[in-house]
């Protein structure tokens, strides 16, 4: 564990030391808050327009008109940000040589890919945390529902952490950081889409490939609703990509 | 403290080691030599666990590396050919994180990476971005990394390559003050390196072991050679008549070659017929060169048994 976090944090002060970081968030922050303020705007047209009807007002909803597709733009952002930021993990660490210095030290190459993946979540974490700050604003004039934001939150990380994870593969797939930029980024929207593309197969499939999709598990959240089936899902995923990294990573000394 | 056997490892259909067994005891420092490509790098790797061996097995302090690899790299200081180091970190940061995953306690990381810091004469430049040092200040980066943890065994990988004469020798000096309490392999193409540092010297060409001896023994042993002022036509049979002496051969003039008998000692000898006989010693000395002669001739060998 202690090595995880060592290596992790290193990962952190990596990437806090290169422009990437800041240029990525600050991107970030500018997408999310560019959609959060035109939802505002329309949900303060719509105030004024239903608060001519009576009872208008009951019928509009903060969260479903500014929160929610707020949580849910981020996945989007997050689809084209995270490969940028995943590809160079390990990729880089080869390229500069520096493997050698992790997988001559006494660490596990389990322990490597880990704290590489938990350095970029702790990232990651701190680029949706910052988001937190448009509900702010919100939250000073008016109350909104923190229990479902707060859930649609958990989402993201939880999509994000599942990302990062295909992104960390890649990385270690191959030492030209484009080409694993390109890939992961390839491979998340195939996943994402998925489900779309499975009303062209028969029954059987299409219920596979619609329980494989990322988007499917990522409604609930934003919904209030932390379902456990959703969790495991992209739990599952991350530790999947994890595996699959770690098994390369090991195989590939022996080539 | 080293033992490797009938060590072997492919990539693909190329055979980069094969069969090389040798053992470095306790205080060692071997020197490791071979043209580019002869296997060295590899064998390192495998010693330090990066790489796996196809066959065979190496043992650092007992541990078998494929078997207890953690409990080797425990063990172990690495400087590879490249240092490896994060450009973007600071030295002090840097070694403190190698340190960290040596798994040092956090009481005693910070005074051993001084230690490590003052060893290499980093001092100066800890507050620095690796990045923005030179050549010769990344190495001793590397060469701190690998001391921080203070290894029993180091293992160095052309570490004065590309560095300037005066740091050579600050890394040689270094490398030479870690001899009697570490086991060292240093691999390296500077013949007169591995004769100023290394007790010991292995030569591998083409994946094989074909020279594995003590310094003394392929340096000295049995030639030594003698330079006079006034040169004479019975010098050679004269010194060719002494005792220990084997043979005696002439070079260019007033120097002669001298083969030295198993066993014998002649120096004495030689000093004082050439004194009594007025020739006017100038030198006496094993040849300069010697190690040289032994590489190419080991190199060689090996090719012309290939060939044949």
């Amino acid at each position: 564990m202690r090595n995880i976090i060592a290596i992790a944090r290193r990962e952190v002060q990596s990437l806090f030391a290169s422009p990437l970081a800041y240029v990525l968030t600050s991107a970030f922050l500018l997408a999310v808050g560019y959609f959060f303020n035109i939802f505002v705007r329309y949900y303060s047209e719509a105030t004024l327009r239903m608060a001519q009807q009576p009872g208008g007002l009951e019928q509009l909803d903060l969260h479903e008109m500014v929160l929610r597709p707020m949580v849910a733009n981020m996945q989007f952002f997050m689809l084209v940000i995270i490969p940028l930021l995943t590809m160079r993990v390990i990729a880089e660490e080869r390229r500069q040589q520096t493997a050698e210095l992790l997988f001559t030290s006494p660490v596990t190459t389990l322990q490597v890919v880990v704290g590489k993946f938990a350095g970029t979540q702790v990232l990651v974490a701190v680029m949706v945390g910052l988001t937190l700050v448009f509900p702010l604003f919100l939250a000073a004039k008016t109350d909104i529902d923190w229990g479902p934001l707060l859930s649609g939150y958990l989402g993201v990380l939880l999509l994000g952490s599942s990302f990062i994870a295909v992104g960390v593969f890649f990385s270690a797939l191959t030492e030209h950081q484009i080409l694993a930029g390109v890939l992961s980024l390839l491979t998340l929207i195939a996943l994402w889409v998925m489900g779309l593309a499975a009303q062209l197969f028969d029954p059987a499939w299409r219920e596979v490939m619609e329980q494989a999709t990322f988007a499917r598990h990522f409604d609930d959240f934003h919904q209030g609703v932390i379902d456990t089936q959703h969790v495991v899902y992209y739990l599952s995923v991350t530790a999947f990509f994890l595996f699959l990294t770690h098994r390369w990573l090991d195989s590939e000394r022996w080539r | 403290m080293i033992r490797v056997a009938a060590l072997t490892r492919r990539f693909g259909e190329r055979v980069a080691v094969d069969g090389i067994s040798f053992e470095v005891q306790r205080g060692e420092v071997l020197g490791f030599l071979g043209p580019n490509g002869a296997g060295k790098t590899t064998t390192m790797r495998i010693l330090t666990g990066y790489l796996p061996a196809t066959s065979g097995t190496a043992e650092i302090a007992g541990f078998d590396v494929s078997r207890h690899p953690l409990e080797v790299k425990r063990r172990i200081g690495y400087l590879p050919e490249n240092p490896p180091v994060y450009p973007e970190m600071r030295v002090e940061t840097f070694v403190s994180f190698v340190a960290e995953l040596h798994a040092l306690r956090r009481s005693l990381r910070a005074s051993k990476v001084d230690a490590a810091l003052e060893r290499c004469g980093l001092g100066s430049v800890r507050r620095r971005l690796i990045g923005n040092l030179s050549k010769g200040y990344r190495q001793r980066v590397g060469l701190a990394a690998a001391l921080v943890h203070e290894p029993e065994v180091l293992i160095l990988d052309e570490p004065t390559v590309g560095l300037d004469p005066a740091q050579i020798i600050e890394i040689r000096n270094l490398i030479r003050s870690f001899a009697d309490s570490h086991t060292v392999i240093l691999s390296t193409h500077i013949l007169p390196e591995v004769e100023a540092t290394c007790g010991r010297v292995a030569i591998i060409r083409d994946g094989r072991l074909v020279v594995d001896a003590p310094l003394l023994e392929l340096t000295q042993g049995n030639r030594l050679q003698v330079r006079v002022v006034r040169d004479a036509a019975e010098v050679a049979g004269r010194l060719a008549a002494l005792p220990g002496v084997a043979e005696v051969t002439a070079g260019e003039p007033g120097l002669y070659r001298i083969e030295v008998a198993p066993g014998g000692d002649p120096r004495e000898a030689i000093a004082a017929c050439v004194a009594a006989a007025g020739w006017g010693l100038l030198l006496l000395s094993p040849p300069v060169a010697a190690l040289e002669q032994v590489y190419l001739g080991a190199v060689a060998g090996a090719s012309e048994r290939e060939a044949a």
